[in-house]
C-alpha cells in the first residue's frame, strides 16, 4: 500500500539505489525484491541483474512459501538473458522439477539460440509440467528443429496436444499442415488446430479449412475457420481466387455463406470483418460488395482494400457503374477510392465531381488522378479553387498525377492579381508534381513581396532536376524573412546541393535563428570543409547550437574527430555528453577499445548504449566480458543492444562460456 | 543518433514526455503518435525524432514546442456527461451530506484533466438540474488541464455534436443554441467555472480555490506513470477538504494503491474519500 506511505516507498527507494554502490548491495537489492511497493520492487529487479549471479537468483526460484521473491527473481534471471543460459539449462536437468519448470519458461523469454537443443529432449520429459513448457518454449522461440517431435506430440499425451499444435502455429512449418488437418475432427483440439493451420498460411490448408467454413455453425470455430481461411489467402497472393474443387462454389452454400459474411462487415471487430471482406474477394460475393467498400474509409483499411480489388480486377471493372450509383454515399465513395477501374471509366468518374456529398467529391478527385486522366485536369483544377479543403486538398494530390502537360491548367492561378491563397494551392500541384512548367511565374514568385509565397515557390524549384534550378535557389538564403531563409537551407539539404556549402559557411556568424539549422544542414550535407569552422564556434556557441555541431561533426567524420570528442565527453551537460559518445563509438579503432570500455560503465544509460553498440561494432573477442555485463544493465534497452552486440562477436555462442 | 539508435531516440522521447506530463505511452500506440509528431519536425524544420527530442531538451524555445507536444499527447476525446451516473452521485449524495439544504454554502469542485470542459459544464448543468442553486447553493469550479487548446475551447464552449453523443434531444436544446453544426452551452451553464492551463504532474501545483470539497479526474489518471500517480493523488489528498470526495473513472481504482483515500460505494459506484492520514 502506497498513500500517506508514499513518501516511505520513495525513501526505501533512494535507499536501495544509494546501497547499491555499497558494501551492503546484494542484501539491499535481495530485501527489495520482496518490498511492497511496484516501483521498489522493479528496480531491485534491474539491481538484481546486474549484480546478483544466476545461481543466487536460481535459490529463490525454489522458495515456494514466498511467490512475490520467486517472481522477482524470475524477473530478474530473465533480464540477465545470455548471462543466465548455462545455469538456467543445467537447473532444467536438475532433480527439482518445479524449478526445472521455471527455468524452461525463462528461457523461453529469454529467446536465445544457444538454449534451443537444451530443450529438444525436454518435450520426452517424465513430468508433464515441464515438457509442455518445453513444448511451449519452442514454439515461442521459432525452432524448426523441433516440428518432428512436435507432430509426434499431435497424437500423444492428451495433455500436451493443445500446446504441440499451438507451438506448430507458431513455428509456421509446411511440414505441420497435414499432421494438423487429421486432427480438424477433435473437437476439442479443432478450435486450436484451425489456429495454428492460419498462423502457418500454407495454400495445402486451405480447401479443407473452407469446406469446414460452410458447413459449421458452431460459432467460435466458424470465426476461428474464417479467420485461418482469410490469412491463407492473405499469405498467398498468387492464389488467383478460391480453388474450384471448394464446397462454396455450390448455390446451396453461398447464400448462408453469404449472409455470415455480411453480418460480419458491419461489426466493429476489425480482424473478423476484415477477414470477411478477404473471402468476399476472393469467392467472388458479389452482393457483399457494397458492404465491404462501405467500410472502406476505415483507417488503415484503404491500401489493404485496394490490393484486394486488384486480385479481382476482371470482375470489379465489369460491376462497378451500379455501386457508382449506390444511394449509400460510403459505397461510392470507398468505389471511388478502391475499384480499379479500367480505360472509359473517366467521364463516368468525372461527373463524381458534382456528387451532393464532400468525401465524394474528394475520392473522385483522388480516382481521377488513378486514372491519370487528362480531361480530367480543368475540373480538378476547379475543384482546387473552390473546394473545401479536402477536396482541394485531393484535387491537388491527383492533378500532381496527371501527365505533365495537364498542368497547363494552372497557368490562371499563377498570374498577377490572383489571391495568395489560390496561388499557393497551385504552386502546392507543381512542387508535388515535380513540373518544371509555369517556371516563369515561379521564379518572379521567388521573388514575391509576401514571404508565403517566396517559400512555396522556393519549394516548387527545389524540386527541379538537375543544377539549373541550385542558384536561384541559393538566393534564397539572402532573404529578408528568417522562415524563408530557414525554408532555403532545409530544401538545399534535401537536394543534396552541395555547391551551396559555400554561402551556407559564409552566414555562420549569423546569430539569429538560422545559425542553428545552418550547422545542422552542413551535417547533413557532409561538409567536411566546414569541420574546422564549426569547431572554432563550438567555443562561443549557445548550447543548444553545441550540441548540433558535435552532431555534425560526427555526420563528417573530419580528421581529428576522435580527440575533439574526447573533450567533448569531459562536459558536464548530459546531452553533449550523449552526442559526443555516439560519434566517439562510431568513429573508434581498435586502439579506443578501453576508451569505448570507460564509456560502458557511464552512469547514464544513453552513453552505456553507444558503448554496447561501439563494442559490438569492434567485434573483438576482448570486449565480451564488457558486453556481458551490459547484457544484465539496468536499463533493458543497453541489455537488448549488449546482446545484439555479443551475436556480432567473434565467438558464435554468446553466455555458453561466460 | 539515427538509424540502429531508432529505440534509443524513441526511449529518450517517451522519458521526456513522462518526465514533462507524468504521461506513459506504450509501445502498441508509437505509431500513433510518431504519426502526429511528424507535422511538427516539418515545422520545425527538423529530420529525425532524435533531433526533436534535442530541440525538447535544449533548444532556447523549448518551452513554446513543450506546450505544443503537450496538445498533441493529451488530445483525449470527452464528452457531457460521461459515466452519467457520478454526477447524480454527486447531487444526491455528496453535496447533501456536506450542506444543509436550504442554508447558505459554496462547493468548491476541481475537473483535473478538463480537456474542453464537457465534464466542468456537466457538474453546473447538474447543480442546477437540482435547483440547488436556489436552495442556497453557490459553488466555484476550478477545472484545468495540460492542453492549452482544450483550455480555448472550454473557455469558447463551442462543441461538435459528438460532445453531445449522451444528451437527448431535450437535453440538447434545453442547453445549448445550434450555431451551424456545432452547438454553443447556454450561458447560465457557465457560471462559477474556471479554467486554466496546469500540469497535474509537476511537484507545487497551485490551484486557485483549494482546499476542494470534490474532485473530479476521471480517465486521466491512466496515462500517468507510477511517479506521476502517486505524486498527483498526493497533491489531491492535500487539496480536498477533510472528508472531501475524488471521483474517477469507471477502469481507475485506488484500491490497493492508496491507503490514504478510503473506497465509498454510493449507489452502485465506488468514489474515494479522503482518509485523514495525519501524515
Amino acid at each position: 500500500m502506497t498513500g500517506g506511505a508514499l513518501s516511505d516507498a520513495q525513501q526505501r527507494l533512494a535507499t536501495l539505489q544509494a546501497a547499491a554502490a555499497s558494501a551492503g548491495r546484494d542484501q539491499a537489492i535481495v530485501v527489495g525484491l520482496t518490498d511492497a511497493s511496484p516501483l521498489v520492487r522493479q528496480n531491485a529487479i534491474a539491481l538484481a541483474a546486474r549484480y546478483l549471479t544466476p545461481e543466487v537468483l536460481a535459490e529463490f526460484l525454489a522458495d515456494d512459501e514466498n511467490a512475490i521473491l520467486r517472481n522477482a527473481a524470475q524477473a530478474a534471471l530473465e533480464r540477465q538473458g545470455p548471462h543466465a543460459i548455462p545455469h538456467l539449462v543445467s537447473l532444467t536437468q536438475g532433480p527439482n522439477h518445479e524449478v526445472a519448470f521455471f527455468a524452461v519458461q525463462i528461457l523461453s523469454t529469454i529467446n536465445d539460440v544457444s538454449a534451443k537443443q537444451a530443450l529438444l529432449p525436454l518435450l520426452d520429459h517424465t513430468d508433464r509440467n515441464i515438457a509442455q513448457a518445453a513444448v511451449e518454449a519452442l514454439g515461442h522461440m521459432r525452432a524448426p528443429e523441433a516440428v518432428p517431435a512436435l507432430i509426434r506430440l499431435l497424437v500423444g499425451d492428451p495433455w500436451l496436444q493443445f500446446a504441440a499444435a499451438s507451438a506448430l502455429g507458431r513455428i509456421g512449418d509446411a511440414r505441420a499442415v497435414g499432421p494438423l488437418l487429421e486432427r480438424l475432427d477433435d473437437e476439442l483440439l479443432a478450435e486450436m488446430v484451425v489456429e495454428a493451420l492460419g498462423r502457418i498460411g500454407d495454400a495445402a490448408g486451405l480447401v479443407p479449412l473452407l469446406d469446414r467454413l460452410v458447413s459449421s455453425d458452431r460459432l467460435p470455430l466458424r470465426d476461428q475457420l474464417l479467420l485461418a481461411v482469410a490469412a491463407i489467402l492473405e499469405h498467398n497472393p498468387g492464389l488467383r481466387g478460391v480453388p474450384a474443387r471448394a464446397r462454396l462454389w455450390q448455390p446451396e452454400v453461398r447464400v448462408g455463406l453469404g449472409e455470415y459474411l455480411g453480418g460480419l462487415l458491419v461489426m466493429h471487430d476489425a480482424l473478423l470483418a476484415r477477414s470477411a471482406g478477404v473471402l468476399v474477394v476472393h469467392a467472388e460475393l458479389w452482393e457483399q460488395m457494397p458492404a465491404l467498400l462501405a467500410r472502406s474509409p476505415d483507417p488503415g483499411e484503404e491500401g489493404w482494400l485496394q490490393g484486394m480489388l486488384r486480385r479481382c480486377r476482371r470482375r470489379a471493372r465489369a460491376e462497378w457503374l451500379p455501386l457508382l450509383r449506390h444511394p449509400d454515399p460510403r459505397v461510392r465513395a470507398g468505389t471511388l477510392l478502391h475499384v480499379p477501374f479500367g480505360a472509359g471509366a473517366g467521364p463516368a468518374v468525372a461527373a463524381c465531381l458534382q456528387d451532393q456529398d464532400a468525401e465524394v467529391r474528394a475520392a473522385a478527385c483522388l480516382a481521377l488522378g488513378r486514372l491519370r486522366e487528362p480531361s480530367a485536369a480543368a475540373a480538378l483544377a476547379r475543384a482546387l479553387r473552390s473546394g473545401d479543403a479536402r477536396e482541394s486538398e485531393t484535387a491537388a494530390r491527383a492533378l500532381a498525377q496527371l501527365p505533365r502537360k495537364s498542368l497547363a491548367e494552372l497557368a490562371p492561378d499563377l498570374r498577377l492579381g490572383v489571391g495568395e491563397e489560390q496561388m499557393l494551392r497551385a504552386l502546392a500541384v507543381l512542387e508535388q508534381a515535380r513540373s518544371t512548367m509555369h517556371q516563369e511565374g515561379v521564379r518572379a514568385l521567388a521573388q514575391d513581396s509576401r514571404p508565403a509565397l517566396r517559400q512555396a515557390a522556393l519549394r516548387v524549384l527545389g524540386r527541379y532536376p538537375g543544377h539549373a534550378a541550385d542558384e536561384w535557389i541559393v538566393a534564397g538564403l539572402r532573404d529578408e524573412d528568417t522562415a524563408v531563409r530557414i525554408a532555403t537551407v532545409e530544401i538545399l539539404v534535401r537536394r543534396r546541393c552541395r555547391k551551396a556549402i559555400p554561402a551556407l559557411v559564409e552566414l555562420l556568424p549569423a546569430g539569429d535563428p538560422l545559425r542553428y539549422h545552418l550547422v545542422r544542414a552542413l551535417g547533413r550535407l557532409r561538409a567536411r570543409v566546414a569541420a574546422s569552422r564549426l569547431q572554432a564556434l563550438y567555443g562561443e556557441a549557445p548550447l543548444h547550437e553545441r550540441i548540433e555541431i558535435v552532431v555534425a561533426l560526427n555526420q563528417m567524420a573530419p580528421a581529428g574527430l576522435l580527440a575533439f570528442l574526447r573533450q567533448v565527453l569531459d562536459e558536464t551537460d548530459i546531452e553533449l555528453r550523449r552526442v559526443a559518445s555516439d560519434g566517439f563509438v562510431r568513429a573508434a579503432g581498435v586502439r579506443e577499445l578501453d576508451a569505448i570500455v570507460a564509456l560502458a560503465r557511464d552512469s547514464d544509460w544513453v552513453v552505456r548504449n553507444h558503448a554496447a553498440w561501439g563494442l559490438g561494432r569492434l567485434g573483438l573477442p576482448a570486449a565480451k566480458p564488457h558486453l556481458l555485463v551490459l547484457a544484465r544493465d539496468v536499463e533493458p534497452l543497453v541489455a537488448r543492444t549488449a546482446r545484439a552486440a555479443l551475436g556480432r562477436l567473434v565467438s558464435d555462442k554468446p553466455g555458453l562460456d561466460a | 543518433m539515427n538509424g540502429q539508435f531508432a529505440e534509443e531516440e524513441w526511449k529518450l522521447l517517451l522519458d521526456l514526455v513522462s518526465r514533462e506530463f507524468g504521461l506513459v505511452f506504450q509501445d502498441s500506440r508509437r505509431r500513433h503518435l510518431e504519426s502526429r509528431l511528424t507535422p511538427r519536425l516539418r515545422v520545425l524544420g527538423l529530420e529525425s525524432f532524435g533531433a526533436y527530442y534535442r530541440y525538447l531538451a535544449r533548444h532556447p524555445e523549448r518551452g513554446a514546442e513543450l506546450r505544443e507536444l503537450a496538445r498533441i499527447v493529451t488530445n483525449n476525446e470527452t464528452y457531457f456527461f460521461r459515466e452519467a451516473h457520478h454526477f447524480d452521485l454527486l447531487v444526491q449524495h455528496v453535496v447533501p451530506q456536506l450542506f444543509v439544504r436550504g442554508q447558505p454554502g459554496s462547493l468548491r469542485v476541481l475537473s483535473a484533466g478538463c480537456s474542453s470542459g464537457d465534464e466542468a459544464y456537466s457538474i453546473v448543468i447538474a447543480l442546477q438540474g437540482a435547483l440547488l442553486d436556489r436552495a442556497g447553493l453557490d459553488w466555484h469550479i476550478d477545472a484545468c488541464d495540460l492542453n492549452p487548446a482544450r483550455i480555448t475551447q472550454a473557455r469558447e464552449g463551442l462543441y461538435e455534436a459528438g460532445s453531445l453523443r449522451a444528451c437527448d434531444e431535450l437535453g440538447r436544446s434545453a442547453h445549448f443554441s445550434a450555431q451551424g453544426e456545432r452547438f454553443r452551452l447556454r450561458p447560465e451553464h457557465r457560471r462559477g467555472t474556471s479554467f486554466f492551463e496546469a500540469n497535474l504532474a509537476v511537484a507545487g501545483l497551485k490551484l486557485p480555490a483549494a482546499p476542494y470539497h470534490v474532485i473530479f479526474c476521471r480517465n486521466v489518471l491512466i496515462y500517468f506513470s507510477e511517479e506521476a500517480f502517486h505524486r498527483t493523488l498526493s497533491h489531491f489528498h492535500r487539496t480536498l477538504v477533510a472528508g472531501g470526495y475524488l471521483f474517477l473513472g469507471h477502469a481507475e481504482s485506488l484500491i490497493g494503491r492508496r491507503s490514504d483515500f478510503q473506497p465509498v460505494r454510493l449507489s452502485n459506484s465506488i468514489v474515494y474519500r479522503k482518509q485523514d492520514t495525519g501524515a
